[in-house]
């Protein structure tokens, strides 16, 4: 069940990720914000993809 | 040379550690071309990329020659995958270890490890240092200047050695489960590019509507004008270094090991999904982020000024996650001449003395000239596998005389890996370009001298 969530939502953010800078390109968001924004979506990909990691894992070992 | 003393116990040792793979892999256990593609895309985005596609803006590539020759050298490098190592992987179904076991003897396996292992330590020391230019940022420690050969503060070597131990610890805690979390965070990692070169653009002057993206391309990042002391490079040289990056594992055909799983041949084209993201694409946003801050090579600093303190977590994060897997790698490489250590320990050793290394800034502003010689020195021994497989049944010459022989070095083998890096390095051209000849070089020396009558013995029992 985590493992197929954990797909969708870590593409996810990636592309949350990736619209941030684009944002600041096109310059609808400030520099600061865009550092911050990313970073959380940063820290997001990595809890699911510890999830991901672990469900992978434990599906192995059954 | 015949089997004995000292010298066969460490390639019993030696065997002993690749006997899970002694044989062929089996048809049941052939790999579907989407695990390939996946396995693939998630390589060649390392540390390294971060320095790479720095270097090149720094050497005062045009942005026409870096276009084009990262094209063309990367394509060709997808192509000695697909002709040259896949075919020979795919017949064989062998690792190199195993092959280069029956053309040239246990013996020279183990001169080859060691090699192997001395050269990983030289990359790791180099991802380390990596980290190190992040890490101290937050310690107000000053990363080395482009110049430096020596460490230029006793700060910065302890930093090192902090990161370094850190990386050693990791490495002998666990491989396996860091290896899966290195390829959760490989994806990231090359977002973290992209999004570092787009949050750049504004600060070069790129205008919303990419008017003048071509314009600021050529006359603010890849300039053609080189820094103060680093040689112009220029579109062959560029070619031939996206070319040789690989070269241990494509024409060196190290990646013999992946390609045993391959069912076809033509799997090598999938090695174009890691290829063009690491090393086309990264390499690109690299260069972004190193002309915004001043053609400074520091790492660290060029990630953070891009996209802040996650810039910084992924240049820390991808110089451990390639670190980790070449300390396994070396530790794996010497345990053949440490019988009896447990892994641990010979992973601590591989560690430190890869952490001394690293205290060496050169090691990492150097990183594209010991790339070339990292590729150049295992070289020789890919022509000759190439020359045993192939070439040797057409000209109708025993291939497999170590094997048949029972003998723990080929001399001949020896003499021409020897003799093609000595011609190599003699060869008054630069250094990007003498693996090309080299090869040559080493295919011709071998056929002519295993065509050469050897003196009758009899024959030995296969080792």
């Amino acid at each position: 069940m985590i493992r197929r969530w954990s797909i969708p939502l870590l593409l996810l953010c990636l592309a949350v990720g990736l619209a941030f800078p684009v944002l600041f390109f096109l310059g609808r968001m400030d520099a600061a914000s865009c550092k911050t924004y990313f970073l959380i979506a940063s820290a997001a990909y990595f809890v699911f993809a510890v999830l991901w990691a672990s469900a992978k894992g434990e599906k192995k070992n059954s | 040379m015949a089997r004995t003393g000292k010298f066969a116990a460490i390639a019993a040792q030696l065997d002993q550690l690749n006997e899970f793979d002694r044989e062929p892999v089996p048809p049941d256990k052939l790999q579907s071309a989407s695990k390939f593609m996946g396995l693939f895309a998630g390589e060649h985005v390392a540390a390294t990329e971060f320095v790479i596609g720095a270097f090149f803006v720094l050497h005062g590539v045009s942005f026409r020659d870096l276009l084009l020759g990262l094209l063309a050298g990367n394509v060709l490098a997808v192509l000695s995958w697909t002709f040259i190592c896949a075919p020979i992987a795919v017949r064989t179904r062998l690792t190199l270890y195993w092959y280069v076991r029956k053309i040239a003897g246990p013996g020279l396996t183990v001169i080859y490890n060691v090699a192997n292992a001395v050269l990983y330590c030289i990359l790791a020391g180099a991802m380390i240092a990596v980290s190190a230019t992040a890490v101290g940022l937050a310690f107000g420690i000053k990363s080395p200047k482009l110049t430096d050969v020596l460490p230029n503060s006793l700060g910065w070597v302890l930093l090192v050695f902090a990161l370094g131990a850190a990386f050693t610890a990791l490495a002998v805690l666990g491989f396996e489960k860091l290896s899966k979390f290195a390829q959760a965070v490989s994806p990231w990692i090359f977002l973290v590019f992209i999004a570092g070169a787009v949050a750049t653009l504004p600060k070069l002057g790129v205008h919303a509507n990419l008017d003048n993206v071509w314009e600021v391309a050529r006359t603010k990042i890849w300039n053609g004008l080189p820094v103060a002391g680093q040689e112009p490079l220029g579109f062959w040289h560029i070619l031939f270094f996206a070319w040789f990056c690989n070269l241990a594992m494509h024409i060196g055909l190290s990646d013999m090991a992946v390609f045993r799983y391959a069912k076809r041949w033509t799997y090598g084209l999938f090695t174009s999904f890691g290829v063009f993201p690491g090393h086309f694409l990264a390499w690109i946003c690299s260069g972004v982020m190193v002309a915004a801050i001043g053609r400074d090579m520091n790492p660290g600093l060029m990630a953070f000024e891009a996209i802040g303190f996650a810039g910084v977590a992924a240049v820390v994060l991808a110089g451990w996650t390639t670190a980790n897997p070449t300390l396994y790698r070396a530790g794996l490489a010497l345990q053949t001449i440490t019988p009896g250590w447990p892994r641990w320990k010979v992973t601590v050793a591989a560690g430190t003395v890869t952490t001394i290394l690293a205290c060496f800034p050169i090691v990492f502003m150097k990183l594209l000239d010991y790339v070339a010689i990292y590729g150049l020195v295992l070289m020789p021994v890919g022509a000759i596998v190439f020359t045993e497989h192939w070439i040797l049944p057409k000209l109708k010459i025993e291939q497999f005389r170590a094997e048949k022989r029972g003998w723990i070095i080929s001399w001949r083998v020896l003499a021409v890996w020897i003799g093609t890096l000595a011609a190599v390095f003699a060869l008054p051209i630069h250094l990007y370009f003498k693996w090309l000849p080299g090869y040559f070089i080493a295919v011709v020396l071998y056929v002519s001298l295993q065509a050469w009558p050897e003196r009758k013995s009899p024959a030995r029992r296969p080792a």
